[in-house]
């Protein structure tokens, strides 16, 4: 994923002058192409991430359109303080990247893991959460956020992500992407742990459970169409995000779903309230936290059989 | 956290001193500066830092990326007692460590280093902030750094001889 961005971010800086990639002292050789296309359309900020926020929110706010890119946490939390004021705050139309988000990190342990992007930053106004799940979805939400100039903080993966559905069929922002038809429950994924919910329908298909499953790559402004149609058809909505279960996408479901007066049952799937200090591969990773395909799948038994 | 550890430390009268590892990359950060100065302001002789000045950074030489150098100067004009010194010298690490400052100011000592020194295929070579030797190469470190075999498992594998 992270290549697909790189080569994304050198084509539009290609057609558009005023695109300028911040680089918080990462992404070594990544961007050695739109380097060598245009010099000033990089620029190396150092380890000093508050500052290449404040620089992106003044870039911005002079007519440029900055995309700024490190590891999530550190642009983030570190420069929280620099997002809600400088960018948000000025709607300055600032793109910031975080790469490697989620348990993309989880062996290098919980100074690099990034969950509560979503919690912190959907109560900042102004601001649009994005998540794709993949090469094609990181592409096809990139693109679309240029077109406008609201503030944007796109979290994605690290590498390795398969790609999940071709470009025609990735909704728009602001719409829940239909992955999987089904109709015994709606699973709707956040983001790169998206492979994990169409891995759960597969073993939920083979068990005799059909299970529909949506992609949500935007968290902010919630799809609130979309997830209400799902209400409309399912008696159970179980969302996944590689995310704190505390005030991410679920909750906010959740909260949408009683504010809709829905009467189905929405279970929201997260990472549970601690630090995970194991170290172990982004799968191990997503198997202890319960967001794997198993613990899905597993969740979505029991529910419909208690139901019953 | 080390300037707090040292103003614990004259808060609750306790002599020990506080030591902080600083790489030269993270003296990138706002948070490092910030801390000099309140250090400086509180003249917290107990504490004293290292830096690790190796000249390299995540994705360049440390000295181009933000332009560190020249690093010592930067701290004496923070007001701190500056040395510097050999960091492969342990004698000369020693000495700076005890060496005491007639004004109470807190030490920082720019310790100059090469990145994967004394292994020849790893010496100032960037590419191995990434990597990850091989258990062959490991052997081959070892053998250069003359570290008997015995003393290295890999994966949690015995020992294995290195010719």
């Amino acid at each position: 994923v992270r290549n697909a961005f790189a080569d994304e971010v050198t084509e539009l800086a290609a057609r558009d002058s005023r695109i300028v990639l911040l680089s918080g002292d990462i992404g070594n050789r990544l961007f050695d192409r739109l380097r060598a296309q245009s010099p000033s359309q990089f620029i190396n900020c150092g380890v000093a991430e508050a500052n290449m926020i404040g620089v992106a929110a003044g870039m911005a706010l002079s007519g440029l359109r900055p995309i700024s890119y490190t590891i999530t946490p550190f642009t983030t939390t570190r420069c929280l303080e620099q997002i809600r004021v400088d960018v948000a705050y000025h709607e300055a139309p600032v793109i910031i990247v975080g790469t490697g988000s989620g348990l993309s990190y989880a062996s290098l342990g919980p100074t690099h893991h990034s969950l509560e992007d979503f919690a912190i930053l959907r109560a900042i106004p102004n601001i649009r959460i994005l998540a794709p799940w993949d090469a094609v979805s990181l592409r096809c939400v990139l693109r679309e956020a240029l077109l406008d100039l609201t503030p944007t903080y796109m979290r994605i993966g690290k590498k390795g992500e398969k790609d999940i559905l071709p470009a025609e069929r990735v909704a728009g922002l602001g719409r829940l992407t239909e992955l999987i038809q089904g109709d015994s429950v709606a699973i709707v994924a956040v983001g790169t742990v998206a492979i994990e919910a169409q891995r759960a329908a597969e073993q939920l298909r083979d068990i005799g459970i059909s299970a529909a499953v949506s992609l949500a790559h935007t968290v902010k402004p919630l799809p609130e169409d979309d997830l209400r149609r799902l209400f409309s058809r399912h008696r159970l909505v179980v969302t996944v995000e590689e995310h704190a279960v505390s005030a991410g996408f679920g909750e906010s479901t959740v909260s949408l779903a009683h504010r809709s007066g829905y009467s189905g049952r929405v279970i929201p799937l997260g990472v549970p309230d601690v630090f995970l200090s194991k170290a172990g591969s982004q799968g191990y990773a997503r198997k202890i936290s319960g967001i794997d395909a198993e613990s899905i799948a597993n969740v979505v038994k029991t529910s419909l059989t208690g139901a019953t | 956290m080390g300037v707090g550890m040292a103003l614990a430390a004259r808060i609750r009268g306790a002599d020990y001193r506080t030591f902080v590892v600083l790489s030269d990359g993270e003296c990138n950060e706002g948070s490092v500066w910030e801390a000099a100065l309140m250090s400086a302001a509180q003249k917290l002789q107990s504490l004293t830092i290292l830096v690790d000045y190796n000249k390299w950074q995540a994705t360049g030489r440390s000295n181009e990326v933000l332009g560190i150098a020249p690093l010592t100067e930067k701290w004496k004009s923070f007001g701190w007692f500056a040395k510097e010194i050999d960091g492969h010298d342990f004698l000369a690490i020693e000495e700076a460590i005890n060496e005491r400052d007639a004004l109470g100011r807190p030490k920082v000592i720019v310790a100059h280093t090469v990145k994967g020194r004394g292994i020849s295929f790893m010496e100032d070579d960037n590419n191995w902030h990434y990597r990850i030797p091989s258990a062959d190469e490991v052997r081959k470190a070892a053998l250069e750094l003359q570290i008997p075999s015995q003393a290295i498992r890999l994966d949690g594998i015995a020992p294995r001889t290195h010719e």
